[in-house]
């Protein structure tokens, strides 16, 4: 058991020790990204990503607009896992997960001005808008991000297709 | 308990496992902090300047503690930072979960479609702050460079 005067004193010394590593690590850690000219030196990454480029970011629609153009034969992007994609995914969807996005994005045989509205699981997931992101960057000209996603078709009953029904 | 703190194997064993975690989950993040700071973005509770900081001197402190933690150099200190360290990444994964993202967790990779967040990482982050908790209060330090130096930093009377 560690006695009562004894817990103060480890605590001082691995916090004295604790100090000094994290002395150690921010020199360290500076002087990498300062020399080799990354992270907060880095002047590709002193902006956000996105808006570096003047690309226009993909519209938000919710539940009801994805219906008007799954009718109207937009084209659907499911940027789930392909694991995911093949248990069920909405009805003609093509899978573009993040893993394989530029090698996909690029044998996509989809007119530029085609709309392409992306998807992914739920109301708050990411991969949706990165691949929404990369699809403008990549020249098409109507991408829509379908925020609520798989889980809102899925509960509206809509039309799906793959894995189990 | 007395004789757990004091074993010297499995403070030895302990601290292979956590210094070669934090090592591992260090190196890819120190070549691209870019990448790391998108990642952290993805949690959405910081700004994205305040991320990029974050990347570029967190993968650095998770190197610099696992190699002290490995080889048994001010040891307490680095298992202290790393065990604060892990549980401000289980408030951040608990937090995501609660908010419904669905991201990567950025924790040992920086593959997006490698290790999302899930509550099993909850679980996995608590076991190694306990992994911490004790390497802070272990004196089985029979194996580690402060004891070659014969730098212990908890004079033994302070334990009993």
């Amino acid at each position: 058991m560690i006695s009562a005067s004894g817990t103060p004193e480890v605590f001082r010394s691995a916090a004295r020790e604790a100090v000094f590593l994290l002395v150690i690590s921010l020199l360290l850690g500076l002087s990498y990204n300062g020399i080799t000219g990354k992270g907060i030196f880095g002047p590709q990454h002193r902006a956000r990503p996105a808006s570096t480029s003047n690309v226009q970011a993909p519209e938000i629609i919710p539940l009801e607009r994805a219906q008007t153009l799954f009718a109207s034969g937009a084209v659907f992007i499911d940027s789930r896992h392909a694991y995911d994609f093949e248990l069920g995914h909405i009805t003609g969807a093509f899978s573009i997960p993040l893993k394989s996005a530029d090698e996909d994005i690029a044998a996509l045989t989809v007119p530029r001005d085609r709309t392409l509205v992306v998807y992914c699981d739920g109301a708050d997931c990411n991969s949706s808008l990165e691949i929404g992101s990369k699809l403008s960057l990549a020249g098409f000209t109507s991408v829509k991000i379908f925020f609520s996603g798989w889980q809102a078709w899925k509960q509206a009953g809509l039309e799906t297709e793959g894995g189990r029904k | 308990m007395k004789t757990l703190l004091t074993h010297p194997w499995l403070n030895l064993l302990t601290r292979t496992v956590v210094g070669s975690i934090f090592i591992f989950s260090s190196v890819e993040k120190t070549a691209d902090p870019g990448a790391f700071a998108v990642l952290l973005d993805n949690y959405r509770l910081l700004p994205y300047d305040f991320s990029l900081a974050v990347a570029t001197v967190l993968p650095w402190v998770e190197l610099v503690c696992g190699v002290a933690v490995l080889a048994g150099i001010a040891h307490r200190g680095a298992s202290l930072i790393l065990g604060v360290l892990t549980i401000g990444f289980t408030v951040a994964v608990v937090s995501g979960l609660l908010r419904g993202l669905d991201i990567s967790c950025g924790c040992y990779t920086l593959d997006p479609e490698v290790g999302k967040i899930g509550w099993s990482k909850v679980v996995e982050n608590t076991g190694l702050i306990l992994l911490f908790v004790f390497l802070v209060y272990s004196t089985g330090t029979r194996w580690t460079f402060d004891r070659m130096l014969d730098r212990s930093t908890v004079p033994e009377e302070h334990i009993s």
